[in-house]
């Protein structure tokens, strides 16, 4: 279903092939030229939404920045395109953004497929960047110098439900979720992760992207006996698999999905069931941390809705790219990647700070967030809880 | 394995197959008739739950109430489809086939993008019916039982209608011999049109369904369609006891499956069983002929 | 005629050899994945044009080429060139069986059966052990455009040369007898059964050839991105828009879609998608051959009355 990309590309090159040659490097009209942000936004396809929140987040820091006087004494823009979800179009459009816009610095794009892609662009132009949206350490992995990541490591998701689990002794663990880069990376570090608290995992199969049914696997978690689930589920799955658990009456103490359950539209969609599930934000309101009530204020005043934490994780990548700009006072790229990798900085998602060898994030945690009366609530770590949580998850005759 | 869990299994098994059932039977109305395998089924069906859901959360009305009205839009959508588009097919016999299936490719592109612009890219789910009734060890879900007995009712519905009406003695000349039934004066192009209307509204009822059990967006409709015409293929064209003890042996086999394998041997059973059952068997189980 | 398509052809290839390298990185990154769908469309065209079989799986053979390199790359440590190669190889040995297995199938049978077969490699290629799985396989970064952009034009060269062989040769009116009358072709004596997985075979290189280079250019390959349906989604409706069946369909197909794309914008990514449908379903039901025959149609109308 993504033509666009592919029209786009083969019209790039009619264009090309008719207008002629060397794009001419745009000549500075005024004596101060915005400083122009560059990048791709999965605005269709099965990434897009998400995505909608990435997006926002970027603009809404630049709204802002300008508002204050923008940086280096410039403007600031921000160009976008929609590389619809594919990584080769995000490619494409990487380059254009370097190549043909002259944008002066980029920031990341949506998930890690696109961002693996994409990583190679940025090297290969020596232009740091980082991406706010893969917490998956692979990418990171490969000996890439200009990339950094600039949210919470996916190891960390399911530690405060890890805690949930021991402190209330449901100790037979049932692991599932989607069988794709990002869900697998959180799969993969919950063995040692159980180990560690002394949890026991019963049963661990991931299911296939767009799985047709649940039934199956929820027959297993039943027959497991498991007293807690981790599915590591987007939104639809997590959706789907709700429904296969309460139509089997599965009897858990607790249920988690990762991040599906972060949309701030799980509850419309879920109803009732959504109470008690639990879910994996990086950002809340609550978090005391610099200008972040300011953030959520003027988003929700820009966009009409509560921001997200893919909205919160972009515009913090942009606190930090600002900061280092006017720090170095300068566009130059190489500094602001030693910018980058040794910064400590506190934005509206905590503290960022990265290992500079690699880029790997150190500094930002994940919340532990749950529905509860069809609302989110953080409920762990419990410094950061709005709430207690609610243990065992409800009974499904009473949702 | 202990007979409860088998027992459950087949139950889980056959609710799943009345899902399978509801997403095919308007595939095989359509095709009986006209020979189209309508790839845009899926999207239809998709459609229909997106609307479905913002009913339920603007209105609070159920699907269940809305099913009706769900069916006559669908009945006017498939309507209006054969006669703008695939009544315009070219009278081409040996590329008829291959011309009409391109021709669905072209409308089902086109219900994604309008579906996209309308509802945007949002999962969409009717939080409605989602408990289970106890039976003993066996819990039975809602609204999966729901969709079984519909897809039951509108089976036998569809067999009354071709057995014992003037109409569906219509159809089923035009689908065994067109220019017999044109001779007897039948009007072939009216009969079309109602099998598409029949379908389409059969997809509708269908998708209004499946919002209370899955999650879906725009782009969830070709995983539908491919399902459904596995089912189809597997159960035979044309017959709708084919279509549903088909349905039937898919849930089975992708809840044993899938419990006994893996998920990916779950996600996968539906078409290993379509490509063996056709390599094997082209007319599927009570099919006729599927040439 | 002939020659004057080989003389066109060759001046294309040629124009897309020369202008790239002149040109920025996002120049290279236009022509290439331009010049990757155009040779993905060649080749289905085959199989689906000549040959009247419609795939919707032939995407399949793609994701083969690109974990070819991909995994001989990062396991074997072999040149991505041989590599990518041996992902075209694979493609066609593999092809053989498929062929005789999937080709008994007719018309939409065929169709959906690829895109159940597309499915079923890209799931296999998510649980496989030596596949890195859904993880996917990260390659050495590099500055691959121009390279992975030269072997995806060699392909295409190939991939028009064997289109053109298919349209003038016995076996191309062989295989077009064959979409006419499956049955009349038979009693004629042609050995249908190895035309049609011939055809298949040629439909499968190709895009075998082509999934190598793009793990080369993007230097991450994942299940989900090579054994994609939109590839073959767009594929097809290249083909269908510039005329099924054609030489000059695949690449009239993607001109036509420039248009389209560049009057509409980015801005509506939705409309979009509608106005390619409706572009679709009109062009079938007005043109029904699709473009390029129609334009031919009338040329030769023109040039009878001149």
């Amino acid at each position: 279903m993504r033509l666009i990309l592919l029209s786009r590309a083969v019209a790039g090159a009619v264009a090309v092939a008719v207008l002629g040659w060397a794009a001419p490097a745009p000549i500075a009209a005024a004596d101060q030229p915005p400083i122009v942000i560059g990048a791709t936004i999965s605005e269709t396809g099965s990434y897009a939404v998400d995505a909608k929140y990435a997006l926002e987040g970027y603009q809404l820091w630049i709204k802002e920045q300008n508002a204050k006087g923008g940086l280096l004494g410039r403007k600031i823009e921000l160009k976008t395109y929609d590389d619809a979800s594919d990584p080769a179009t995000a490619v494409n459009l990487y380059e254009r953004l370097i190549d043909q816009d002259h944008v002066d610095v980029i920031v990341g794009p949506y998930s890690s497929a696109i961002t693996a892609a994409v990583a190679n662009v940025a090297e290969k132009h020596k232009m740091p960047m980082i991406s706010p949206e893969v917490s998956a350490a692979a990418p990171f992995k490969r000996g890439l110098r200009y990339l950094f990541m600039g949210i919470a490591q996916s190891t960390h998701y399911v530690e405060g439900v890890i805690a949930l689990a021991k402190a209330n002794g449901y100790k037979r663990i049932a692991v599932t979720g989607e069988d794709s880069a990002f869900p697998r990376s959180i799969a993969g570090a919950l063995p040692d992760l159980a180990k560690a608290a002394g949890l026991d995992i019963v049963y661990s199969e991931l299911y296939p992207h767009n799985a047709s049914d649940y039934s199956a696997v929820t027959q297993k978690i039943k027959q497991a006996n498991a007293d807690a689930l981790f599915s590591i589920s987007y939104f639809p799955d997590a959706i789907g698999m709700l429904r296969a658990l309460k139509s089997a009456n599965v009897p858990l103490k607790l249920v988690y999905f990762a991040v599906g359950p972060s949309e701030p539209n799980f509850g419309k969609e879920a109803g009732k069931d959504a109470d008690g599930v639990l879910a994996t934000t990086n950002w809340s309101a609550n978090l005391k941390t610099p200008n972040n009530g300011e953030f959520a204020r003027d988003f929700a005043a820009t966009y009409h809705s509560a921001p997200d934490y893919h909205a919160a994780a972009n515009y913090s990548a942009l606190e930090v790219l600002g900061a280092a700009i006017a720090r170095v006072k300068s566009l130059d790229q190489e500094k602001l990647r030693d910018q980058f990798a040794n910064t400590k900085m506190q934005t509206v998602m905590g503290s960022y700070e990265v290992d500079p060898a690699t880029g790997l994030q150190l500094g930002y945690t994940s919340l532990t967030l749950q529905w509860q009366g069809g609302k989110q609530y953080i409920v762990a770590p419990p410094a950061m809880a709005e709430r207690k949580p609610i243990a065992p998850f409800p009974a499904w005759s009473a949702h | 394995m202990h007979p409860e869990l088998a027992a459950q299994l087949t139950v889980d098994g056959l609710l799943l197959g009345g899902v399978f059932a509801l997403a095919a039977l308007g595939l095989n109305v359509i095709f009986g008739v006209t020979r189209i395998v309508n790839l845009a089924h899926g999207e239809i069906i998709v459609l229909a739950a997106l609307c479905a859901a913002v009913v339920f959360q603007r209105f609070g009305i159920t699907p269940i109430e809305l099913l009706p009205a769900e069916f006559i839009a669908g009945a006017l959508l498939g309507a209006i489809l054969e006669r703008l588009v695939f009544r315009r097919l070219p009278p081409d016999p040996a590329g008829a086939e291959t011309t009409s299936l391109l021709l669905a490719f072209g409308v089902a592109y086109f219900i994604v993008g309008f579906s996209l612009a309308v509802f945007t890219g949002d999962f969409r789910s009717v939080a409605y019916l989602t408990s289970s009734w106890q039976l003993g060890p066996i819990s039975v879900g809602q609204s999966r039982f729901v969709a079984f007995v519909a897809a039951l009712a509108i089976a036998g519905a569809l067999a009354v209608l071709l057995r014992s009406t003037a109409l569906g003695r219509g159809l089923r000349a035009a689908s065994q011999n067109v220019e017999g039934a044109r001779a007897c004066g039948i009007d072939i192009g009216r009969m079309r049109t109602i099998s598409f209307a029949l379908g389409s509204g059969v997809a509708a009822a269908a998708g209004g369904l499946v919002s209370m059990i899955y999650a879906v967006n725009p782009d969830s409709g070709s995983q539908l369609t491919l399902l459904a015409f596995s089912v189809v293929a597997l159960g035979g064209l044309g017959s709708y006891a084919g279509t549903l003890i088909g349905a039937a042996i898919l849930g089975v086999a992708v809840s044993f499956g899938g419990f006994l394998g893996s998920a990916q041997i779950g996600q996968l059973i539906p078409y290993v069983i379509f490509i063996a059952v056709l390599l094997f068997r082209p007319s599927g189980i009570l099919g006729k002929s599927a040439t | 005629m002939t020659d004057r398509r080989i003389a066109a052809s060759v001046a294309i290839l040629a124009l897309c050899a020369i202008l790239p390298p002149l040109g920025s990185g996002y120049v290279q990154s236009v022509f290439y994945i331009a010049v990757l769908y155009i040779a993905l469309a060649y080749g289905w065209n085959v199989i689906a044009g000549y040959g009247g079989y419609l795939s919707f799986g032939q995407v399949t053979f793609f994701g083969i080429g690109a974990y070819a390199v991909a995994l001989g790359v990062t396991q074997l440590h072999l040149p991505w060139l041989l590599c990518a190669f041996a992902g075209g190889a694979i493609a066609a040995v593999l092809a053989v069986p498929l062929g005789y297995l999937m080709l008994r199938l007719r018309g939409p049978f065929f169709a959906l059966g690829m895109l159940g077969l597309a499915q079923t490699t890209r799931i296999a290629a998510e649980a496989a052990p030596f596949t890195g799985g859904s993880a996917g396989i990260y390659l050495p970064p590099g500055s691959n455009t121009l390279p992975a952009y030269y072997w995806t034009l060699a392909v295409l060269a190939l991939a028009m040369g064997m289109t053109l062989w298919v349209d003038r040769s016995t076996f191309g009116l062989r295989l077009r007898a064959l979409r006419a009358d499956e049955r009349a072709a038979g009693t004629l004596g042609v050995d249908v059964t190895r035309f049609k997985v011939m055809a298949f075979v040629i439909s499968a290189i190709v895009p075998g050839l082509l999934g190598g280079g793009y793990a080369w250019y993007l230097t991450y390959v994942d299940p989900a991105s090579v054994f994609s349906t939109h590839i073959e989604l767009q594929t097809v409706a290249m083909v269908i828009l510039g005329g099924v069946g054609t030489y000059w369909g695949p690449f009239v197909g993607g001109a036509l879609m420039s248009q389209v794309s560049q009057s509409l914008g980015a801005r509506f990514p939705q409309g979009h998608l509608m106005i390619f449908g409706g572009l679709i379903v009109a062009l079938l039901i007005a043109l029904p051959r699709g473009i390029v025959p129609a334009l031919t149609a009338a040329l030769a109308r023109r040039s009878a009355r001149a």
